[in-house]
């Protein structure tokens, strides 16, 4: 059952097994295992409910951002150079992600053992991997799914000698329309929206959307044992005044990269190690458009079909960067997202939207090693503190480097500079000028799409908020089943590695039910 | 993975910054009569947004955007009120207090250039001018409250329908359903719906 604001009219009170904060795929996979398992189990998930069904992912860009993203799509970092990218309906971040679906990488795994994580290794998580990749359809994108970017990135990536594959894809009858990011309007994306939430509700979890945990609620001993909650109305976005209590033997926090250290911070939860909010890491996305002399159409099919990884791991020479620490794709942006994008005003805008059919686009996922910090106010609003400095700095120019050869090897006339001043390459002998391009102070907006890190897994109470059964150190009875316990981003699209580490959490909950 | 982009930020004017420019506005906003900004409001109603700061967003939306062939104007595509509207669902961030900060600096600066008192008041020329210098301004307020703005009217104006045919997009294949925590034409009514019979900006 599926319970949304207009349905609640009074207080609320109810007992569980099993609250669960967050409906994004971290909190559903633990809610469907554990619901199917015979718990009673409640969903919280702050965001509305909308479906395909009842024609709500109406693909417009402007309504589904109010829909479906944190902050409305309008969040950024407390500097403004990164966009936080989060969702915010039931189905969580899976709604608006690309689909892209890869497995932990073999050597991410075994950093995190080094980081002291523990149940968590490379021989773990492969036969979940297999499972998922089942149970989502995860197949390598074939050339059906190639929109001519993507064409374009492989004739680039090839004359540069570099290697490229196609991307695995959780798709299941996908119609290609080119519309992933503002929710796929045909059910064709395996987000939690079409898996693990009706799977969840079949097997009799109880799902309110429009409810806003405020607060993490402990007995006397200090164990997790609940939440209170206030119901938004959906028009305004504010409290409508129900409020919904749960008393419950085990909480789960999965509300995400950005918003579980949130909440563990509003509800005063103890922090003796002094890393709750600390270690934020959110995989930052820079990116270049290009003008082609043919048409390119941005947003047609889907996204990211291909890609390279070769430089996905940094070179150094002893201490010295190299090159690297980053994933090279297509990017895709919608017609409306890119017009906004598009440096400039006036006549000289209005030129280049006259040709926003001809303008393609390259994106890296940088592998973020400088963290930065959430932090709440006294009224409980959150702040992000994140720049991207030091080695992450030089791996971003790289990428970028990276991207304008990429672009010109395949064919691009021009390469767009999306800072303020609209900053243009004619060629390949000017890369030199992202040696020196200024990234601070809103001057580039690159996206932050994968937050990570800052509730962080580790053995060790005195350094790490949650131990590896993904139980609080310091909260018995509270576990955490997001990336906010990742050590360290997974250095691809995390969607499959928050999957497989909820699939122990449930596995360590279970145990503990009994 | 989900792609890069966009917004106006949490924040986009600095820690401080928003309230140290509002502060002053109450000295800034002299320059300008209630009754030229009412006049150019043209019956737009606001709900977050004072007519002062509609009406100067309204006209840096006006420079900002040259509509292409056939496409509505900001005044017809109702560019600002979207955009007010938008505002009132931000209710945890500094986003209001930047976006008013923003208008109130962009409105006054343009006597730094040496160009007049007020930006609405600036031929269509010298607005171009100012919005160029702006750019060029550098690491600081200005350049942020310049970028911040243009982001959001680019949005909304984009985002409206009758403008896709100029820009060479389809548009969707589904039927658009009102939402009603949205921000698009639809969602808005009664007297701020007046702001589209206006003539077009």
């Amino acid at each position: 059952m599926i319970i949304e604001y207009q349905q609640i009219d009074r207080d609320l009170a109810e007992t569980a097994d099993v609250v669960v904060i967050g409906s994004g795929v971290g909190g559903m996979t633990v809610a469907q295992r554990l619901a199917e398992s015979g718990s009673k189990v409640i969903v919280l998930e702050r965001g509305g409910y909308y479906t395909a069904a009842r024609g709500d992912l109406d693909q417009r860009s402007d309504n589904m951002l109010a829909r479906i993203d944190g902050r409305r799509g309008l969040g950024s970092t407390s500097t403004g150079e990164v966009a936080l990218m989060y969702g915010n309906c039931v189905g969580g971040a899976s709604v608006h992600y690309w689909a892209d679906s890869w497995r932990l990488p073999k050597d991410r795994a075994d950093m995190y053992v080094e980081m002291g994580v523990e149940g968590h290794e490379h021989e773990v998580l492969e036969p979940i991997f297999e499972q998922i990749e089942k149970d989502l359809n995860v197949h390598r994108a074939g050339p059906q799914y190639y929109n001519r970017m993507n064409q374009l990135f492989d004739i680039g990536a090839k004359k540069l000698g570099w290697h490229v594959e196609g991307v695995p894809q959780a798709r299941r009858g996908c119609v290609m329309s080119g519309h992933c990011y503002q929710g796929c309007s045909f059910d064709a994306k395996q987000t939690a929206l079409v898996t693990s939430v009706p799977a969840a509700v079949k097997a009799g979890a109880t799902i309110y959307a429009d409810c806003e945990v405020t607060s993490i609620t402990r007995d006397s001993s200090g164990r997790a044992d609940g939440v209170e909650a206030q119901i938004l109305d959906r028009a305004t976005g504010r409290p409508n005044g129900r409020k919904l209590k749960v008393k419950a033997k085990i909480v789960v926090l999965a509300a995400g990269g950005f918003a579980s250290a949130v909440i563990w911070m509003r509800s005063k939860l103890p922090n003796g190690s002094g890393q709750v909010g600390k270690n934020l890491y959110v995989n930052p996305c820079p990116y270049l458009y290009a003008i082609y002399d043919e048409p390119v159409t941005l947003w047609e099919n889907i996204p990211t079909a291909t890609g390279t990884a070769d430089f996905r791991l940094p070179r150094y020479d002893g201490d010295r960067y190299i090159e690297g620490g980053y994933l090279l794709h297509p990017n895709q942006i919608q017609a409306e997202f890119l017009a906004a994008t598009i440096p400039g005003f006036g006549k000289d805008h209005a030129k280049a939207m006259e040709r926003l059919t001809h303008i393609g686009s390259a994106v890296s996922w940088v592998d973020d090693e400088m963290p930065g910090e959430i932090k709440v106010d006294d009224k409980g609003n959150a702040t992000y503190d994140y720049q991207v400095r030091g080695v992450d700095l030089l791996k971003t120019r790289d990428a970028l480097k990276k991207q304008a050869a990429l672009l010109f090897a395949s064919g691009a006339r021009e390469v767009i500079v999306p800072d303020i001043v609209g900053t243009r390459l004619r060629d390949p002998s000017q890369l030199a000028v992202f040696d020196s391009l200024d990234m601070t102070g809103g001057n580039t907006l690159w996206g932050g799409p994968h937050p990570a890190g800052s509730l962080r897994m580790g053995k060790d109470p005195a350094k790490n908020v949650v131990g590896s059964d993904h139980q609080a150190h310091e909260v018995p009875g509270l576990y955490v089943a997001d990336p906010s316990a990742f050590p360290r981003p997974p250095s691809v699209d995390p969607s499959l590695t928050i999957i497989a580490w909820s699939v122990v959490a449930a596995n360590a909950i279970q145990a503990r039910l009994g | 993975m989900t792609p890069t982009s966009f917004f106006s930020r949490r924040g986009f004017l600095g820690a401080g910054a928003a309230t140290a420019i509002l502060a002053g506005g109450g000295y800034v906003w002299l320059r300008g009569s209630d009754a030229d900004y009412a006049r150019m409001a043209a019956g737009a109603a606001p709900v977050v947004l004072s007519i002062r700061e509609y009406a100067v967003l309204d006209a840096l939306a006006a420079a900002i955007i040259q509509p292409l062939h056939g496409g509505p104007g900001v005044g017809a595509a109702m560019t600002a009120l979207r955009i007010d509207r938008e505002l009132s669902f931000h209710h945890e961030t500094s986003m209001v207090d930047d976006i008013k900060a923003s208008l109130a600096l962009l409105e006054n600066m343009s006597v730094i250039d040496g160009l007049g008192p007020r930006f609405t008041a600036l031929d269509d020329a010298d607005k171009q001018t100012f919005l160029a210098n702006c750019v060029n301004a550098g690491p600081g307020l200005r350049r942020a409250a310049y970028n911040g703005i243009r982001f959001l009217v680019v949005f909304f104006y984009y985002t409206d329908d009758r403008t896709w045919p100029g820009i060479g997009y389809a548009g969707p294949m589904m039927a658009e359903k009102l939402f009603e925590g949205g921000n698009r034409i639809a969602n808005l009514t009664g007297s701020t719906a007046r702001a589209a019979e206006a003539p077009t900006s």
